[in-house]
């Protein structure tokens, strides 16, 4: 556990240092325009796809010749 | 006795293989080289920096699945590995990593372009006929994929009985 907790620290850290517009006036607007109201909704529907993918990899299975 | 040939293992990953190999294809080819679209570039336009990094944070999500999808067929690969009796057929598993990549084509063509609307295939153009095209790549990779599946499958089992 932490090996994780420090895997994660170095690697928030190092992206941290890394991003050159995360400290500024457009990584703020950048933020807000990800994480706000429509946040969860945005992420569901960018997903979505994947169940739907799921049910039809289900399916395919079961019609495969064994 | 003669053991049954068995196809479904390696049938199986190339399908999760398809599936998420084509969302790659879908994501550097026309996300990343050609730029006419990202996943939520029918709601944000990439016309500022701003947009473009908020369409790169939601392409980042899309490329999470696409590669935990490739991941469970390397997995189910690896394990078709140690069936016994398994046909290693070209033929098969290449029919199978284009059904994979029709089903997604269709499925993410659907959802995405035309039921959500959160991007369309040429952006600038908005819904045109290259949805519509994108849609029939994914039929015919369907087909094409499950046809050479059978294919596959009926030579081995007749070489089988011979």
């Amino acid at each position: 556990m932490r090996t994780i907790i420090a895997a994660m620290f170095t690697f928030a850290t190092s992206t941290g240092y890394g991003c050159t517009v995360c400290d500024t006036a457009t990584g703020s607007a950048v933020r807000a325009g990800i994480f706000n109201g429509s946040f969860f909704i945005t992420f569901i529907e960018v997903v979505s796809p994947f169940p739907v993918l799921g049910l039809a990899l289900y399916l395919v299975d079961r019609c495969l010749p064994d | 006795m003669n053991t049954p040939i068995v196809t479904k293992p390696l049938t199986r990953a190339g399908v999760f293989l398809g599936v998420g190999l084509g969302g790659f294809v879908d994501g550097i080819v026309f996300h990343q080289i050609f730029q006419i679209h990202a996943m939520v570039s029918a709601r944000v336009p990439k016309d500022s920096i701003r947009n473009i990094e908020i369409n790169m944070f939601w392409d980042g999500l899309f490329h999470t699945f696409t590669w935990i999808i490739t991941v469970v067929g390397l997995i189910l690969l690896f394990r078709a590995h140690a069936v016994r009796n398994i046909l290693w057929s070209g033929r098969l598993f290449v029919g199978a990593l284009f059904l994979g990549w029709g089903l997604f084509n269709l499925i993410e063509g659907v959802m995405n372009h035309h039921i959500l609307h959160l991007h369309y295939v040429v952006e600038a153009r908005g819904q045109s006929i290259f949805d519509v095209l994108f849609l029939l790549s994914g039929v015919v990779f369907i087909v094409g994929g499950w046809m050479a599946i059978r294919s596959a499958r009926g030579s081995a089992d007749a070489a089988h009985v011979a």
